[in-house]
């Protein structure tokens, strides 16, 4: 009796899971798209045409890339508030994008080496991305190896050689340098090179003499070794020679601040001198560069450095004496004016001296380490000569004529 | 025992076949999502292409500041041209905090989201100022990343009677876009505007909103767009709130409805149209008035000056008489007769106040006779009190119009009237019995 209530229940059982997954069975796929056709063809009506014909003919068949333009407010992180690009910035950025950082790099390597690495995206904002908080903003992002995103567009001025640089060209190269990072990791050696340095929550306050003198290329290198990475490569490639060497220059300084280290506001000076070359710490006061004249030797070193439009005073009271000469209360010889004068009867300028280097890092080889770091790995890894980038680039930026840029688009028909 | 344990299974069983059950049921929609979001992409292109394509869209950036309108002209080539006037685009245009009218074309798109959504997806200078991230400047906090925190993408809510119900996609602030005939010109139109914007004046301290149910509520900074609204009889600190609003051809719009205080009685008006009195609401009895322009004339915080080219009749003359009768008694100029609050302290005095050029001074003589003023409705008495300071005295026993001129007004029973009911700084003060003697007077602060 047991075992025939036991074959009824599995008879039902095994019945109604039969019902169970009968009812569940599944109609055929309609062989249709639920998606609409899309017609690829441009509309030489649209108002944007002559763009959208130069995107797809340089940037979307070449380099499979959809250069985006019009805002996509989807396609950005929107906890920002950001703003289109201006039509005619966007042309412009567009012609500058392809001719700096897409013909560079087939000039240096091949056509085919942003076809395979490049971004699929790129995207133009008008407006910078301001981190309130942090008092920052972000004028690029690199997504995935997929996207770019560029910023601050609409403030672009095409005349501002440095802006330019700064803002947009260097933006390319340092989210390119993330992409192919983010494909192929960099040596772990490079991460090493500047350990116990990085500030990821201050870096925009640190003054670039002193993140230079720790051996970064820029303060935002200093926020971690990632964009160190980017950074060193994109500087490097698009700072011009001039731009280059005052890096290194700032690099081998010393530099102190009169403000308290937890002033964010803090001025940082490389040179010092004392109040009437008193000699005394407590007289110490800094100096800008601008305020400072330099005295060479004849082989062009630098024989003294003293301070503008300021000269030696004598102590109170200056005195003349009964040999006719003026003299302080320490018994330097004085002028009539009360300046003191050397032994050959000039007065004594108050001397500057430089601030010396005690971050116990040798800014300048720091550098040099890094960026034969990156040389190497570009090298190895993607065949790219670095030093041959930056010749391409320096070349390309220091001599495009952006109107003639700009015809690529307006004379399309 | 065992029935329930049969009872169960069977029960279990069932309940899977049900779960699993195929429904066949009539489709609710004729075609699949994307293809009605793309038709209602079609759909709204050709609606905002249609008839000439030009809008008038009532934007606000957020809760916190006026609206403005602007005029959106849109090309089935993907291009608008947009045009406002206001200081930001003064701002932009000529580097200067005042309202300026401006023009610029960019481009637009309605794409699919989460449903259709209307993009203006290049940028504008003319529009894109309250969605642009900068510190605003006029202000004294930084809103540096924020600026206005105003919208450039708008999700499609519905068309109506053509009009487009609109929501700001990241802050959900409802609009409203409405047709425009095609033959507007954007300039003229928003020089109109300023002229219905003057509806207002910051002369005017106070208007009136009256609900359905017969409570007033004392409203104040209306010029401003930044309207602050309070239940009179009650608490002006703790008991005001603000609403923004946008002066559009034909009334005020308020950017959320006006729900104030249920405690005073419970409404909900958003939309007020013009009528000769001042603001009308869309359920017909909501009303926005200023005090009644006698009450308003003998408010002690206004003054008034006369203005003699707009007067006429037997005031006209009296006044005149009083410019003859200074002249000829000591050479000196009657520039001015105002009605105003002299203030002796601690008492402060309605007055006819006499303004008066010396002959040999570049100084001018003020000279107070005292009055009070009751107004009731639009009707007003003066009374002259027989007192005044002591030039002003001394002028009334020498100058012999100055007294009649004061004793006109004694006698005279009052009309107030005006053209601009809700900025009334410009009034006609009319002889009842005669209305072809009268004095046009405008409101102005004292010095």
């Amino acid at each position: 009796m047991k075992s025939f209530k036991y074959i009824i229940s599995s008879l039902l059982l095994a019945g109604s899971m039969g019902f169970v997954l009968s009812s569940c069975s599944e109609d055929k796929l309609d062989p249709n798209s639920i998606f609409p056709e899309i017609d690829e063809r441009l509309d030489p009506s649209s108002a944007t045409y002559q763009l959208d014909v130069f995107l797809r003919d340089n940037y979307l068949k070449p380099y499979n890339l959809d250069f985006r333009y019009k805002m996509q407010d989807v396609g950005t992180n929107m906890n920002y508030n950001l703003v289109p690009a201006t039509y005619a910035n966007s042309v412009d950025l567009a012609v500058l994008t392809k001719y700096l950082w897409f013909d560079a790099y087939a000039e240096v390597v091949n056509e085919d080496f942003l076809k395979l690495y490049g971004p699929r995206i790129i995207h133009l904002i008008g407006s910078p991305a301001y981190n309130p908080t942090s008092g920052t903003m972000i004028l690029g992002l690199a997504e995935g190896g997929i996207k770019v995103s560029l910023f601050r567009v609409n403030e672009m001025n095409i005349n501002d050689f440095y802006t330019m640089n700064d803002y947009y060209f260097k933006t390319m190269h340092h989210e390119f340098s993330h992409i192919l990072h983010q494909t192929k990791t960099y040596p772990s050696e490079f991460n090493t090179v500047s350990v116990g340095h990085y500030d990821s929550n201050n870096w925009s306050s640190r003054d670039e003499g002193v993140v230079n003198s720790l051996g970064f290329v820029t303060n935002y290198a200093s926020s971690e070794f990632r964009e160190d990475f980017a950074e060193s490569i994109a500087t490097f490639i698009v700072l011009t020679d001039k731009q280059w060497e005052r890096i290194y220059d700032k690099a081998r300084r010393g530099w102190e601040s009169p403000s308290d280290e937890t002033d964010f506001d803090a001025v940082y000076y490389c040179y010092y001198y004392t109040t009437n070359n008193s000699g005394d710490e407590a007289d110490k006061k800094y100096a800008y560069e601008s305020e400072v004249n330099f005295v060479y030797n004849d082989d062009g070193s630098i024989k003294y450095m003293h301070f503008k439009n300021e000269k030696q005073k004598g102590v109170a009271p200056i005195t003349k004496g009964s040999d006719g000469i003026y003299r302080d209360a320490k018994g330097q010889v004085c002028n009539a004016q009360g300046y003191a004068l050397d032994a050959e009867g000039n007065t004594i300028p108050i001397y500057v001296y430089d601030v010396p280097d005690k971050d116990g890092v040798n800014g300048p080889e720091v550098i040099d380490k890094k960026i034969q770091i990156c040389r190497q790995w570009l090298l190895d890894e993607w065949g790219v000569n670095l030093d041959k980038l930056r010749e391409v680039v320096q070349r390309r930026q220091a001599n495009y004529d952006i109107e003639e840029l700009r015809k690529q688009v307006y004379s399309i028909n | 025992m065992k029935y329930i344990k049969l009872s169960l299974i069977a029960t279990l069983l069932l309940a899977i076949s049900t779960s699993c059950f195929k429904m066949e049921e009539e489709d609710i929609f004729d075609d699949n999502a994307v293809v009605r979001l793309d038709k209602a992409i079609a759909n709204y292109k050709k609606i905002l292409n249609d008839k000439g394509g030009k809008w008038m869209l009532e934007y606000y950036s957020n809760s916190g500041e006026a609206g403005y309108i602007y005029l959106m002209s849109f090309n089935d080539n993907g291009s608008v041209t947009i045009s406002g006037k206001n200081e930001f685009i003064g701002e932009v245009l000529v580097g200067k905090t005042e309202s300026t009218f401006g023009s610029e074309s960019s481009m637009w798109d309605v794409i699919g989201d989460n449903g259709p959504v209307l993009t203006f997806n290049t940028y504008n200078n003319i529009f894109h100022i309250f969605a642009n991230p900068e510190d605003i400047g006029q202000t004294d906090t930084d809103e540096q990343g924020y600026g206005h925190r105003g919208d450039y993408e708008f999700d499609i809510m519905k068309y109506s009677n053509d009009t487009l119900y609109l929501d700001g996609k990241k802050y959900e602030i409802h609009m409203l876009m409405t047709r425009v005939d095609n033959s507007v010109n954007d300039e003229e139109f928003f020089a109109k505007l300023d002229v219905t914007k003057a509806s207002f004046s910051p002369l005017i301290k106070e208007l009136y909103l009256t609900a359905q149910s017969g409570q007033r509520y004392i409203c104040t900074d209306a010029s401003t767009g930044l309207w602050s609204i309070y239940p009179e009889g009650g608490d002006k600190i703790t008991e005001t709130q603000t609403f923004n609003a946008i002066v559009t051809p034909t009334g005020l719009r308020f950017m959320r409805p006006l729900s104030i205080l249920p405690e005073y009685g419970d409404f909900a008006v958003q939309d007020f149209k013009f009528d000769d009195s001042g603001l009308i609401a869309e359920d017909g009895q909501t009303t926005i008035r200023t005090a009644p322009l006698g009450e308003l004339f003998s408010d002690i915080r206004y003054s008034w000056r006369i203005n003699t080219s707009l007067s006429k009749g037997t005031f006209l003359d009296a006044y005149n008489a009083v410019v003859a009768g200074c002249k000829s008694y000591n050479s000196s100029t009657l520039e001015e007769i105002n009605f105003t609050n002299h203030v002796v302290s601690p008492i402060t005095y309605g007055a006819v106040h006499f303004r008066i050029k010396l002959k040999s001074s570049t100084n001018r003589l003020n000279c107070y006779l005292y009055k009070e003023t009751k107004g009731s409705g639009n009707d007003v008495d003066i009374t002259m009190t027989g007192e005044g300071d002591k030039n002003a005295l001394v002028y009334r026993d020498k100058v012999p119009a100055m007294k009649q001129f004061v004793q006109l007004l004694n006698d005279t029973s009052f009309r107030v009237e005006t053209d601009n009911p809700l900025a009334p700084t410009t009034v006609r003060l009319i002889d009842k019995n005669n209305s072809e003697n009268y004095f046009t007077l405008s409101l102005y602060i004292p010095v």
